[in-house]
């Protein structure tokens, strides 16, 4: 018994895992690591729309 | 102008955003006048548009500009709002490290020359040159190396997350206390890691199969060899022994393992990227050039195959149609530039291609070639070299050679620069890598055979050399330490070509040093006054006063002559002369570019101040002219005049009075001396110039009494200057020649120079050191890029390379200890999947940290900085 709870528990904790990991993925295809230092300072700029 | 331009557009927190931001206004505000719009006249070009933007359809455009400009928050905030300011933007964004501006934009509303101009008056002109004409192809190129990265941080990812889990799936077993761990859950554990493990396997170590494979292909070793075939035998053990239940299998190593040798990887790559390098005359050149064309139906151009035809025969027919109805002024792009054609070029422009000049007389200043600030004169008929940069009024020239066949690309397209010879490092990755596979290949075999009776501890033992066996110290020290030593290094004003160079620096034993520009300061000269005796009047030599100084400083300051500029320096940096400054005013300037300058000043309280500066001769035939305007002894005769010792004179007449003359010597970068004692002790020193020796006793002062080898031939006997005139054809080939020579004695040569002049020699050299004075300036094929202020540091850059050397020895050192200790264990058939996965992990991680905390150590020591501040 305890040994089939273990198993599913590191099932859903592995598929949880793989979710960020693919958010990781998601991130570098889109681009997001290409520039480090220009969003920073973006974030920055005051829009007085 | 800009502030209405921001204002109507409701842009105005501009000037808000931080204190000085932005561009000073001065420049910025002008509207562009037709004449200076005029030199856009070539974005009108289909063919240049097309080559200029990376991409265009129906609807839309888009097209990088470089824009150095930019500096700040607030350059990023207007040029991402430039869609407020023209409809036809669509959008734009600001890469702030590259100062790159990515436009997206309507090509039928906003031409792409009206966005250059748009651009040009908010005082961010882009830098448009030759080799932004690919840019499509370039662009591309950029995006496969940014992809390069992008997989690199997959693969990363994958083979960290594959690390984290299974040494978490590993735990149960290395923690399990009350025994084994039940033999179902092992079994799932086990198979998790494996399914975890496979595309580390196959993605994230991917790069290292595929160049094994390669270099196995060409009959060589190289160092990614050891390391596949220890991944390899990781994989493949594990696999096994998890399948057949004997143990949880070492998967937690193995993804450890990928993933420390890929941040390794990623460390490298970033130190490499930071500096853009290859750059050749195409980023020097502009994109188009002002010509002088018959405006006539038949086309009077000479075509390409007619080259043969004689320069003579086509001045002779511009001549002919010289009236200015015939003919128009044009700007062509210069990829059109024919030989024959009538160039029009204008203070400061560049010539693009080796001409004959056809005005009476012009000034060119070869300071980017030869790294003399003085401009040469030249007459009606002689040649002018591209690469030179007009003075003065407008001139006329035709060319003569096609612009890659000028003596300057030629020198581009000189063997020496294509040929690619593997960088020290990569010869001794290589090596170590040979040698390190066969030890551990033979390792095997030796304890597969010491236990032989008994098979299965013989596979064990001999699997487990390959699986523990690590060449560590080449594959995480050296890119650690050689990617700091680069860090530090350009922090200081040193940027390498690649890491190799750090290498290469320590295997040096001579360094040959030009002289103009690199020993000396291109634009700053060493003025002094000397003061004339007033014969006329029988006074003694009286110096200038602060007032008339501030008088000679404002009228100088507005020309682009270089010994002008040099003695408006000096006589500005006196406190007295700013102060009195203000209460002046010019009035009239007149300069005759390369003689002279006649100027007019106003003091606050109405007094006038007639100035003539420049040379004797100038001054001579002025008076002439001016008889009534100048009294005193001025005739050649009188007065008398020293050319010499490198220096130049200005003489100065104010208010009719002859004052004197100011001499404005080279004056050499500071901290040499000190320099050339301590790298004597080295290395051997040697010094090329293509000036003449006025100045060699004051150098020999300098270099001190260099140890020379008393062969006969001549490269030995460069101490003193060679008295060489500027004669294009010999100076560079000279100094490559010299440089060969060395080499030939068996000498390891650093070659210290500027300008494309010294392009050559720079090649040849085993390291060439490129002297820059600003950023702007490059030189091609050079293998680091000195800033000239750090010059004096150079020996400290040389022994700080010597010390990171001994750092990856020492790193070597720790890895050996380390694998004795693995080795041991293995070959008595002792490994279990915990004592790897303590050992692997910690040997590397250690090779990392000492790597990181003896150079950070060392830096500090030799106060090198390894943050920028």
């Amino acid at each position: 018994m305890p040994t089939e709870m273990v198993m599913i528990l590191v099932g859903f904790s592995l598929a949880f895992a793989l979710t960020f990991l693919g958010a990781f993925i998601w991130a570098v295809k889109t681009g997001q690591f290409k520039d480090r230092q220009t969003p920073a300072i973006r974030m920055l700029v005051d829009d007085k729309e | 102008m800009v502030y209405e331009l921001l204002r109507d557009n409701g842009l105005c927190t501009y000037y808000t955003l931080e204190e000085r931001s932005g561009i000073s206004l001065k420049n910025a505000a002008q509207p562009l006048h037709n004449k200076r719009r005029q030199r856009f006249d070539y974005l009108e070009d289909a063919s240049v548009v097309q080559q200029l933007v990376e991409f265009s359809n129906d609807e839309i455009s888009k097209i990088t500009f470089t824009l150095p400009q930019i500096h700040c928050a607030s350059c990023l905030w207007l040029l991402e709002k430039l869609h407020k300011l023209h409809a036809g933007v669509v959008s734009s964004r600001v890469d702030l490290v590259r100062k790159h501006l990515s436009v997206t934009f309507h090509q039928q509303t906003l031409s792409l020359r009206a966005l250059v101009e748009l651009l040009t008056t908010l005082g961010y002109e882009p830098a448009l040159h030759l080799n932004n004409l690919n840019a499509s192809a370039e662009r591309e190129f950029k995006a496969a190396s940014a992809k390069k990265q992008a997989t690199l941080y997959l693969k990363m990812g994958v083979a960290g997350f594959a690390f984290a889990n299974t040494m978490i799936f590993s735990f149960p077993e290395y923690l399990s206390a009350t025994g084994d761990v039940e033999p179902a859950l092992r079994m799932f554990f086990g198979v998790l890691s494996i399914v975890l493990a496979i595309p580390v396997l196959v993605f994230s170590a991917q790069d290292y199969f595929v160049s094994s494979w390669q270099s196995l292909r060409q009959r060589h070793i190289n160092l990614d060899v050891p390391v596949a075939l220890g991944i390899i035998a990781l994989f493949v053990r594990s696999v096994i022994e998890i399948l057949n239940g004997s143990t949880s299998g070492y998967l937690d190593s193995f993804s450890g393992l990928v993933l420390l040798l890929l941040v390794g990887k990623l460390f490298q790559q970033k130190t490499f990227d930071t500096i853009a390098f290859d750059r050749d005359y195409q980023s020097y050149f502009p994109i188009a050039v002002t010509v002088k064309r018959p405006a006539k139906k038949t086309s009077r151009n000479v075509p390409a195959e007619h080259i043969h035809r004689s320069v003579e025969q086509a001045e002779r027919a511009e001549d002919s149609t010289e009236d200015s109805e015939h003919s128009e002024e044009t700007t062509i792009p210069l990829s059109a530039l024919n030989v024959g054609e009538h160039l029009v070029l204008r203070n400061r422009e560049l010539v693009p291609a080796d001409s004959r000049l056809l005005s009476s007389v012009g000034h060119i200043d070869y300071s980017f070639v030869t790294g003399e600030s003085a401009p040469v004169e030249v007459l009606q008929g002689e040649k002018i070299y591209a690469g030179g940069r007009v003075l003065g009024g407008a001139v006329e020239m035709i060319t003569v050679k096609p612009v890659s066949q000028s003596y300057l690309t030629s020198l581009w397209n000189n063997e020496a620069f294509h040929k690619h010879e593997p960088s020290l490092l990569e010869t001794v990755s290589d090596r170590f890598g040979a040698y390190f596979t066969v030890f551990v290949l033979v390792l095997a075999a030796l304890v597969f055979v010491a236990w032989l009776p008994n098979l299965h501890t013989a596979l064990n033992a001999a699997t487990a050399v390959l699986v523990i066996a690590c060449p560590c110290a080449m594959t995480l020290a050296s890119p650690f330490a050689l990617g700091w030593t680069m860090k530090i290094f350009g922090n200081a004003g040193l940027y390498l070509k690649n890491p190799s160079v750090v290498l290469e620096l320590t295997t040096i034993s001579a360094i040959v040093f030009d002289k103009t520009g690199t020993l000396t300061h291109t634009n700053r000269g060493k003025t002094t006054f000397h003061a004339a005796q007033n014969q006329a009047q029988n006074h003694a030599a009286t110096m200038l006063s602060a007032n008339e100084q501030a008088v000679i400083a404002l009228a100088l300051k507005q020309s682009v002559h270089p010994l002008s500029r040099s003695i408006a320096h000096a006589l500005n940096s006196v406190s007295e002369v700013q102060t009195a400054l203000q209460g002046f005013t010019l009035k009239h300037y007149e300069e005759q570019a390369g003689k002279g300058v006649h100027a007019l000043v106003q003091s606050a309280d109405g007094k006038e101040w007639v100035l003539f500066v420049g040379s004797a001769e100038w001054i001579g035939t002025v008076s002439l002219r001016h008889h009534s305007l100048i009294v005193g002894s001025v005739r050649n005769g009188n007065v008398q005049i020293e050319h010499g010792s490198n220096g130049s004179t200005s003489h100065v007449v104010l208010n009719g009075v002859y004052r004197g003359y100011f001499v404005v010597n080279n004056q050499y970068r500071s901290g040499l001396q000190e320099l050339f004692a301590r790298l004597r002790a080295r290395y051997k020193l040697s010094l090329l110039s293509g000036d003449n020796d006025a100045e060699r006793a004051a150098l020999t002062e300098l270099f001190g009494a260099t140890p020379m080898k008393t062969t006969p031939s001549t490269a030995t006997s460069l101490v003193a200057q060679e008295p060489l005139q500027m004669a294009f054809f010999q100076t560079p080939q000279d100094k490559m020649n010299a440089v060969k020579a060395l080499q030939e004695q068996g000498e390891r040569v650093m070659m210290v120079g500027d300008g494309l002049n010294d392009a050559g020699a720079l090649k040849q050299s085993n390291v060439g050191v490129a002297i820059a004075e600003h950023s702007g300036a490059f030189s091609p094929a050079c293998d680091a890029t000195l800033a000239a202020e750090s010059l004096h540091r150079l020996a400290d850059f040389v022994a700080f390379a010597r010390t990171a050397r001994r750092v990856i020895i020492g790193a070597f050192w720790i890895s050996v200890v380390y694998n004795i200790v693995g080795l041991s264990y293995a070959a008595l058939g002792l490994l279990s999947p915990l004592f790897s996965a303590i050992l692997m992990p910690i040997s590397n991680a250690t090779v990392i940290g000492f790597t990181t905390a003896a150079i950070h150590i060392a830096a500090y020591h030799k106060r090198f900085q390894t943050v920028k501040r």
